[in-house]
């Protein structure tokens, strides 16, 4: 939803009982969707000409006094008064906000870097008071109107520049009027083909292309003029009179037609006075509006609106040429109407830096660069940075693009750009390979396992130079460890054996002495020793019972045994865990 | 209706949502990571489910909550999972979950946090881990509007994040982990400098050793033990960048302070660094602010060095080479100081800054062979060996080079404040290019800085400013041109062709010398500066004004547009057309070799078939003086010629806009439209743009409205008027001058009379200049000896000759 706020300022402080706010001078209001006042700023009697509106501040001269208030549009409040060794008669912003120029009362212009404090002052070049300033939309110039008669067109730049040998003086002059300048307005090419328009009190309109200094058209106009405001499209021009009447004049109509390029360069055409139709003249004589003193053109150019000497502000229709309706009644003459552009685009974006607060002027910083041509070390700029700015290193070989780095382009991305899961997946597959044969082992040797963790978490994390040695050594642990069990799988095996067989002999040698025994004792069967042993074998393994009482002793015997050899067991796992 | 379909899209969320859910806890955890992408895709269909409060009590939100739930559940068993395979699987698919879930989803997400920050402490892949880092930078982003989130989430597990980060960062990571977790600091930095501010000694120790990488030290690695792990140029830069934003760290109020002190110990760092780098020569620079060390005086160490750690905790660096390098990465860091956000308002000290930038520019390479003796006047410090001094000419264009960077950093941050230095650096930049053109990256970097500054202040330049830039653009035409089309000529000829113009104090023969063909063979592959000369063309034409151009670059200016088909340069060229000399023949436009190349574009549709009033330049100086007499005739003869259409097309053309304006409005509405005044739109809320003249008041305007039915003229008929008066210009000469082929004074006025009159100027030169224009340049190429202007010399010249071809 867009926004379109207009401002106006009086010239005259509130009078006391009008039922408004107490010493408000400027008045913000909202045109659309709502046309309402939304905001007011105390204590200005504002000249003509003399407010300017930045995004951060507005300045508005004061009539009367060589002050300019600076109110912040942040705050709503006033932020500085600031005074001037004259009388301010016109300003006007250049430079994307970053200059305010003023028009002085003795002719001569000063530029204040509002960023810096820096004031740098043209020539006097005007006799009189400059009471009008319209800066071209590239801000490479702006003219200069004054009462002596003379427009002058300035290089801001040149200006505003440190060098010493910049002229100060104008780039060109223009000096076909024959009364004082009353409006200025500038068209809206930011090219070299840009007109200007004059209206003056010599009853007279001039289109003039400022570049070359050449009038495009005279236009004869029936009244006074006093405030002129131009077409989106430089279209039309529309002028105000002392009147209250306002007057359309259609750069393409009736009586200038005859080709289709751009009327105003028709340079056969230059010499010869135009005169409106004064059927494109348009009033309200019902609504006693008063004089018009300023006008404004909406943001679409479909209405205009004009201040009144009575403090009514008008709206009229731009088409139709009549009256609208009355959006304001403010508590004194309207010599200042500006639109400001509508808010709430959606994709606005956002500014590089911001003004908190402006740098009042400092005078000297302007004059003591003269000598040197270099920027004096003191200069400095006072805002704040926002966002940040995407500078690439320059490089011949490789296209600066405007793509984002790939950690801005993850971060904003709906779940990970494909490249990057492809980057990790790849890193995913080979980590598992590597890392599979150390897996099933580790789960056995857990004290293995935990001291290479330990060491790890030691290490705090891991990283790739000790990652292949960490692997390495993770491989042949695995290995060696795989030949310890082997080995200790051997070792229990013979062990088996060993014991087996050792029962086995004992149980023979039992046998034979039981044997010798009988055969002591019975001295008769002296049987084959075959037979012996299967008999012995039988009587060992069927029924066990009947030599227990031989076998206690011979078990006794056998515990010893097996006690040697768990210590040799023991022994030997003590070492394997070592 | 509606709310029946939201209810269908919540169903077929939920059904997607529990067929993820399903798929997710079917698959084996090894293989996981394949299915991860798809699942990943389908969440984002599933945004208003998770986004969506479950409060109320109604079976399908309880249904809806039950999916959720078990959805995060699986998703918090997978991130503690015992597998990477799971935990990766858990990393990617909760950062889906994050940017589609909202607030809802942030909520509850503190569990995940624990467990994407214990994923950090892991042994897991490096990548595994990147992603970790992202999707905690990016859920600590995201929980910054929510003032409880940040309380509830963010300050207590930042501190943690904060330490695994830097725990990455001091072990040996790879670089592009260590690159990810700079620019989260980035990011993070300066939203929650209270909790950076602890860890503010780690940072600046870990960041001193990769601001300013010196990859070429001759010093022992032993001393500077953590610059074994390689540091590429994307970590010094995000390094850089945080650097720049430590300031915000500090206590409240101090930080502009602190961002100020650092930027002035940079460049005095910097300053430093250049003292002992350039010492092979004697500076002619002076400073504005700090006195220059003396090198004439004392003995001088046997080899550029600094062997202590300087002010700013950068390492020790020797060799010329490591001190380019360190000299370079300042400048960079100076230049980061400006691209970066600051926490609140700077004193940002432009002279400092400009005293540098001023220091750097003003030493350049001397040229080998000598012609331009006006920049051979250095002197070179009979103390430093000649070696050493040859090897400072290498470094010297890297530096000039970052320099640009700065001045370009500048310009961007500050756009018009920084206004009043462009002039100062304009003469600078066309120093450096004088002696330093045959550098590839010289070319590119002053291309760049040209472009911005001519754009910003070119048309209040006068003209003694802008007639040293004509080697610029001579040299930015040889690199736009394709080094096949180029046919290269030699020199004298050029002087010949321009007989009449005076010889350019400027042009020196080393273009020409330049412009052998290996040169561009190389260019061809030079993207970055095939970019940058492409952007400063169109930039020459508009913001030059025509007149302080000579006929000659203008002419090669125009040829090379053409040849090269940049569309932009053309177009400029034809919106800005050279001015037509008093005594000379008419400026042709390039327009038709436009409307050749680009038939469709809007542009040239535009252009050639206005619908608003057209805007013409370039008239003739003494078009006023030579017409006054031939008014009344011209006039006469226009009104029985162009009856009523042509009047009617001029008329046209506006109410077409007033028609275009309303189009919404009824067709009734428009035949009334004849007699009575047009619907106002003032009305309207919208802001298109509308606008009606008072068209209707004009009789005439109704005739023509009522004539074409109020319906819009087909296209077709835009171009008949102008044919119509180019068979009147063509016919004029033809009937006077057939005789007589060079051009006399009488014919020049005939013809301008008729040129004054037609539409467009450029039209009856179509079919003529642009035959001959490549007849000629086919015959350059054959005899590959003419010079450049007796190549362009069709499109200048070309209607004499061809008048007599044509009749």
């Amino acid at each position: 939803m867009l926004t379109e706020h207009f401002v106006a300022a009086i010239s005259a402080h509130s009078k006391p009982n009008t039922g408004v706010t107490k010493d408000a001078g400027i008045f913000f209001h909202e045109y659309q969707p709502l046309a309402a006042q939304r905001h007011v700023y105390k204590k200005s009697a504002t000249a003509p000409n003399g407010l300017a509106v930045s995004s951060s501040h507005m300045f508005a001269a004061q009539v009367e006094k060589a002050v300019v208030h600076v109110y912040s549009r942040e705050k709503g409040n006033q932020e500085a008064v600031v005074p001037f060794p004259e009388r301010i008669h016109s300003i006007a912003l250049a430079s994307k906000d970053a200059v305010l120029l003023l028009g002085t009362e003795s002719g001569r212009i000063l530029a204040w870097e509002i960023c810096s404090g820096r004031l740098v002052s043209t020539s006097t070049s005007h006799l009189q008071p400059v009471t009008t300033l319209a800066v071209d939309p590239s801000s490479n110039f702006f003219l200069s109107g004054s009462s002596d008669s003379m427009i002058h067109v300035w290089a801001l730049p040149s200006i505003l520049s440190f060098s010493p040998d910049t002229s100060r003086s104008p780039f060109q002059t223009l000096n076909t009027h024959r009364g004082p300048i009353t409006a200025l307005v500038c068209g809206h090419s930011a090219t070299g083909a840009n007109i200007a328009v004059s209206a003056s009190k010599d009853s007279s309109a001039i289109v003039w292309d400022y570049h070359n200094g050449q009038a495009l058209r005279t236009y004869l106009l029936p009244e006074l003029p006093t405030a002129v405001a131009l077409d989106p499209a430089d279209r039309a021009l529309f002028v105000a009179y002392e009147d209250g009447s306002l007057q359309t004049i259609d750069f393409y109509d009736h009586v200038q037609k005859s080709t289709a390029t751009d009327m105003l360069r028709d340079t056969s055409s230059s010499h010869q006075p135009v005169q409106p139709s004064t059927k494109t003249r348009f009033n309200a004589d019902s609504q006693k509006l008063g004089g018009v003193l300023s006008l404004a053109l909406s943001w679409d150019g479909t209405a205009i609106l004009s201040g009144h000497t009575s403090g009514k502000i008008a709206s009229w229709d731009v088409a139709k040429g009549n009256y609208l309706s009355t959006l304001a009644n403010l508590p004194g003459p309207v010599p200042n109407l500006q639109f400001l552009d509508p808010t709430g685009y959606p994709n606005t974006p956002e500014p590089k830096f911001k003004i908190h607060a402006v740098i009042k002027p400092k005078q000297d910083m302007g004059l003591t660069t003269g000598d040197t041509g270099l920027v004096p070390y003191s200069y400095s700029l006072n805002m704040q940075f926002v966002g940040r700015l995407d500078v690439p290193q320059i490089s011949a070989t490789d296209e600066a693009g405007i793509d984002m780095s790939e950690f801005e382009a993850a971060l904003t991305h709906p779940s990970f750009p494909a490249s990057m899961l492809e980057e990790s997946l790849a890193e995913l597959e080979s980590w598992n390979t590597q890392s599979k044969n150390i897996v099933g082992p580790a789960a056995d040797f857990v004290s293995l396992d935990q001291s290479v963790n330990g060491s790890m978490n030691g290490a705090g994390a891991t990283h790739d130079g000790k990652e292949s040695e960490i692997q390495e050594l993770k491989k042949q642990l695995a290995s060696l460890q795989r030949i310890q069990k082997v080995t200790f799988g051997q070792l229990s095996e013979l062990r088996e054996e060993n014991a087996f067989f050792v029962q086995k002999e004992r149980k023979r040698s039992t046998l034979k002495q039981q044997k010798a025994k009988r055969d002591l004792g019975l001295a008769n069967g002296n049987a084959d020793d075959d037979v012996e042993m299967s008999s012995g074998s039988e009587l060992a393994g069927s029924s066990a019972s009947e030599s227990e009482s031989d076998d206690v002793a011979t078990d006794d015997d056998d515990e010893g045994q097996e006690e040697d050899e768990d210590d040799e067991g023991s022994h030997a796992s003590g070492s394997s865990s070592d | 209706m509606q709310v029946a379909n939201m209810a269908s899209t919540a169903a077929a969320e939920l059904a997607t949502l529990r067929a993820l859910t399903f798929r997710l806890s079917s698959t084996p955890t090894a293989q996981l990571p394949q299915h991860v992408p798809a699942i990943a895709a389908s969440l984002a269909n599933c945004k208003s489910l998770l986004a969506s409060t479950q409060t109320s009590a109604s079976k399908s939100s309880s249904d809806a909550s039950v999916a959720i739930h078990k959805y995060r559940t699986l998703l918090s068993t997978l991130l503690q999972d015992r597998t990477i395979q799971g935990r990766w699987s858990a990393v990617v698919l909760i950062k889906t979950t994050l940017e589609v879930g909202g607030w809802e989803t942030l909520q509850k997400s503190l569990p995940w946090v624990r467990g994407l920050l214990s994923i950090l402490a892991k042994p897991d892949p490096p990548t595994t881990k990147k992603l970790c880092l992202i999707t905690l930078s990016r859920l600590y982003i995201l929980t910054r509007d929510y003032p409880t989130l940040v309380r509830e989430i963010t300050t207590p597990t930042l501190p943690a994040f904060i330490q695994s980060c830097l725990q990455i960062a001091t072990s040996s990571a790879p670089g592009n982990l260590l690159h990810t977790v700079l620019e989260s600091f980035n990011r993070l930095l300066p939203r929650h400098p209270t909790i950076f501010r602890s860890y503010l000694k780690q940072l600046q120790q870990l960041l001193s050793q990769i601001v300013a990488p010196t990859p070429s030290n001759a010093l022992v690695k032993e001393q500077s033990q953590a610059t074994n792990f390689g540091i590429t140029s994307a970590v010094s830069i995000a390094a850089r960048q945080l650097y720049v934003q430590l300031s915000c760290c500090t206590p409240k109020g101090a930080s502009s302070d602190e961002w100020e002190r650092g930027l002035k110990s940079t460049v005095a760092s910097a300053h430093r660094v250049a003292d002992k780098v350039f010492r092979a020569v004697v500076e002619e620079w002076q400073s504005s602010s700090r006195t220059a060390t003396t090198v004439n005086g004392q003995t001088l160490d046997a080899e550029v060095q600094e062997l202590e750690t300087d002010a700013t905790g950068l390492p020790p660096w020797s060799g010329i080479y490591a001190g380019g390098e360190r000299l370079v990465s300042l400048l960079r860091l100076v230049k980061a100081y400006s691209t970066m956000p600051t926490a609140s308002v700077v004193n940002t000290n432009v002279g400092l800054i400009t005293d540098l930038l001023t220091r750097m520019l003003s030493l350049t390479v001397p040229s080998i062979n000598g012609t331009k003796s006006f920049q051979n006047t250095m002197k070179f410090n009979n103390q430093v060996s000649k070696d050493e001094r040859e090897n400072l000419w290498l470094i010297i264009p890297g530096v000039h080079a970052a320099t640009i960077e700065i001045l370009l950093a500048l310009a961007m941050r500050c756009e018009a404040n920084s206004s009043p230095l462009d002039g100062l650096f304009l003469d600078q930049l066309i120093w450096v290019f004088g002696s330093e053109s045959n550098t590839a990256l010289i070319r590119t970097a002053c291309y760049l800085a040209i472009a911005q500054l001519l754009k910003r202040v070119g048309l209040s330049l006068p003209k003694s400013s802008i007639d040293p830039v004509a080697s610029i653009i001579r040299a930015c035409c040889e690199d736009i041109l394709p080094s096949e089309s180029v046919v290269t000529k030699p020199f004298p000829s050029e002087a010949k062709a321009n007989g009449a113009t005076p010889q350019q104090a400027s042009t020196n023969a080393d273009a020409f010398l330049n412009s052998s063909s290996n040169l561009k063979d190389h260019a061809a592959n030079f993207g970055g500066l095939r970019q940058a000369a492409h952007g400063l063309l169109p930039v020459l034409f508009t913001s030059i004004r025509p007149q302080y151009l000579s006929d000659s670059l203008r002419a090669r200016m125009d040829r090379t547009a053409i040849l090269a088909q940049h569309k932009d340069a053309m177009l400029a060229s034809i919106l800005n057309p050279a001015p037509t000399k008093k005594f000379g023949k008419p400026a042709a436009s390039i327009l038709p070799l436009m409307a050749r190349s680009f038939p469709e574009q809007h542009e040239l549709e535009g252009l050639l078939r206005p619908r608003m009033p057209v805007i013409r330049l370039g008239t003739r100086e003494s078009e006023a003086d030579d017409d006054d007499d031939e008014v009344e005739e011209d006039r006469a003869e226009e009104i029985e010629e162009d009856d009523d259409r042509f009047v009617g097309e001029e008329l046209d053309t506006l109410l077409e806009t007033a028609e275009q304006s309303e189009q919404y409005a009824e067709d009734s509405a428009m035949a009334d439209a004849a007699h009575e005044e047009p619907p106002s739109q003032t009305g309207d809320l919208d802001m298109a743009l509308q606008i009606e003249i008072g068209a209707s008041e004009n009789p005439v305007a109704d005739l023509a409205n009522q004539g074409t039915g109020g319906n819009k003229r087909p296209p077709s008929e835009n171009g008949l008027p102008s044919l119509t008066k180019r068979a009147k210009v063509d016919e004029e000469p033809a009937s006077s001058t057939i005789p007589a082929p060079l051009p006399t004074s009488s014919i020049a006025t005939t013809e301008k009379s008729a040129i004054a009159h037609t539409v467009a100027p450029a039209l009856p030169a179509a079919p003529q200049s642009g035959p001959s224009f490549s007849e000629k340049r086919e015959r350059g190429e054959l005899e590959g000896d003419e010079s450049d202007d007796e190549d362009i010399v069709p499109l200048v010249f070309g209607q004499d000759t061809d008048d007599e071809s044509d009749m």
